[in-house]
């Protein structure tokens, strides 16, 4: 990832290398199929766990919590299971086992930043996980009836801030995961990152339900964009202007992080000696 | 299995831990960083459960101390999972994938002793204080518990750490077959850490038996926490044992059956 002018040839480059690496991750999703379905039954229970709790909620309260009907909060996580399976990257407790083995130096070897692999392989392997969660989410829709009537340049949109989501995530994750370059270990400053991130990107609880300085930070702060945006903008009635403006914070979010990522990568391979195989 | 047979097992177990945690401690950063997860962890769930009794004063007949209690105990046995039980589970699908797995079968000691003490993540041990120390708030907060209820408590969570390892053990044993596991295995943990947050009571029926026979996180949480708060009776602490019995001795069988169908494959 450079900083630099883009040398002749790179965009090219990297379309390759991107279809490559997704088809190879494409492939690899499709070899071990089953774990792939069942993995994402099983991540069914995280949506379904929350909406029950916040009807049952709503339920006890007249209808409704903190202005959220209980049709809107079955809309909220059944398009969370959506912005959920199509969001899932190379989690940065993987980056742990890159250092331990030595595996870091393939990724270094090539031409392109780890970073872009990461982004690729996750096309591929995200690629069947959409088509199976369309009849994962029609089923939700058919269990919870949820409020869900978007507009044609809301359904665009949502299209569009999921990618924006995935790739800020990705971004992100292979910060994290750079904490290996001093630490070895990557596991526990993962699971700090992917906590906060639960807490403040409305993954748990719709952003809107917090209390007002914690929903001020939450608006301000990147992981929004990695989940709550998406979510809102299906299930929430937003004007243009906030549409785009969701989309500039999620741009903006992305290029912060890729000069972080940029910046911190520069330190960190120099520092780089290799171990494992 | 005889005494002797039993001593040999608990040295094996002490040697494989002694040798796994000195191996932890070489990375101390690890225990402020663990400390700092269960600390957000706890907060998310002090949140999610503060922003229910905003708008409800009991959440179908639990009340804001008794959900207390609940997460205390889920954030027991969570840490449990991830100090003792996850990590050798993923050594298993490791090996299975490298082909590695013989070194376990190789080994003289029993082949399921091995593969649940191969691993100890000392660090996230401190999960457990910190989640006894939580459910200890919330039943300092409830009337009338009993010293009954307290020592059923004491019983039944070691029984239910019990039943989340049987689970997990069942559910990696399909990586001789499956091979790449890890994505289900991630995808249950994260699951059940979401679920065991609360009782099953505030579920539904249909939900209620997932999280019984599917993952059993929410009967492993809500088990020792009823017993707690006064909702298990003495037939109901008994039968709960009987089970964690007969889900044992099922897991047993069933992981040897699956470690059969293991062909070697390393270099």
């Amino acid at each position: 990832m450079s900083t630099t002018a883009v040398p002749p040839g790179w965009v090219r480059r990297h379309i390759a290398f991107y279809r490559a690496a997704a088809a190879f991750d494409l492939k690899s999703s499709i070899q071990y199929r089953w774990p792939t379905i069942l993995g994402m039954l099983a991540l069914l229970s995280e949506p379904v766990v929350y909406l029950v709790v916040w009807t049952t909620v709503a339920d006890h309260n007249g209808g409704s919590v903190g202005g959220l009907t209980l049709g809107q909060v079955s809309a909220y996580y059944v398009v969370w299971t959506l912005v959920r399976n199509l969001t899932a990257g190379y989690s940065p407790d993987n980056w742990q086992r890159r250092f331990q083995d030595g595996t870091l130096v393939d990724l270094l070897l090539r031409p392109v930043h780890p970073v872009h692999a990461d982004i690729a392989g996750g096309f591929g392997f995200n690629l069947p996980r959409a088509v199976i969660s369309i009849p994962l989410t029609a089923l939700l829709i058919a269990l919870f009836r949820p409020d869900l009537s978007p507009r044609l340049l809301e359904v665009g949109v949502f299209a569009v801030s999921i990618v924006g989501a995935y790739v800020l995530r990705a971004v992100m994750f292979c910060i994290v995961g750079s904490v290996g370059f001093w630490t070895t270990r990557v596991d526990a400053a993962a699971r700090v990152y992917l906590a906060i991130e639960l807490l403040l990107s409305g993954r748990m609880i719709p952003i809107v339900l917090f209390p007002g300085w914690l929903a001020s930070a939450a608006t301000w702060l990147p992981f929004r964009y990695t989940f709550g945006f998406p979510i809102e903008v299906l299930t929430t009635s937003m004007s243009t202007e906030a549409l785009l403006a969701g989309l500039a914070g999620q741009i903006g979010w992305t290029v912060v992080a890729a000069g972080a990522l940029a910046a911190i990568w520069r330190v960190a391979v120099r520092r780089f000696d290799s171990v494992g195989i | 299995m005889g005494r002797p047979a039993i001593a040999h097992g608990l040295r094996v177990w002490g040697a494989l831990w002694r040798v796994r945690a000195l191996h932890e401690l070489h990375y101390r950063a690890n225990l402020l960083l663990n400390v700092v997860q269960v600390l957000i962890d706890l907060a998310i769930g002090v949140v999610a459960i503060r922003l229910v009794f905003a708008n409800v004063d009991a959440l179908n007949g639990w009340s804001q101390p008794e959900l207390l209690v609940v997460l205390g105990t889920f954030t027991v046995l969570d840490a449990f999972l991830r100090a003792v039980v996850l990590p050798n589970m993923w050594m298993i699908v490791q090996d299975v994938q490298e082909g590695t797995f013989d070194a376990v079968l190789v080994m003289p000691a029993d082949e399921q002793l091995v593969v649940t003490a191969r691993e100890l993540s000392v660090w996230d041990l401190s999960g457990i204080p910190i989640g006894v120390a939580v459910t200890a708030y919330g039943a300092a907060r409830i009337d009338g518990i009993a010293l009954a209820d307290a020592a059923a408590y004491v019983v039944l969570l070691p029984a239910a750490a019990v039943v989340l390892y049987s689970f997990f053990l069942v559910v990696t044993s399909l990586a001789f077959r499956l091979v790449d596991l890890r994505d289900l295995l991630f995808r249950l943990f994260q699951g059940s850490s979401y679920s065991g947050r609360w009782p099953l009571g505030i579920f539904p029926g249909w939900l209620r038996v997932a999280l019984t026979a599917i993952v059993p996180i929410g009967l492993a949480v809500t088990v020792p926490s009823s017993a707690l708060t006064g909702r298990l009776s003495w037939i109901g602490v008994g039968a709960a044992l009987l089970t964690v019995a007969v889900v044992l001795a099922a897991t047993r069988w069933i992981f040897r059956r699956s470690i059969r169908s293991y062909s070697g494959a390393s270099a």
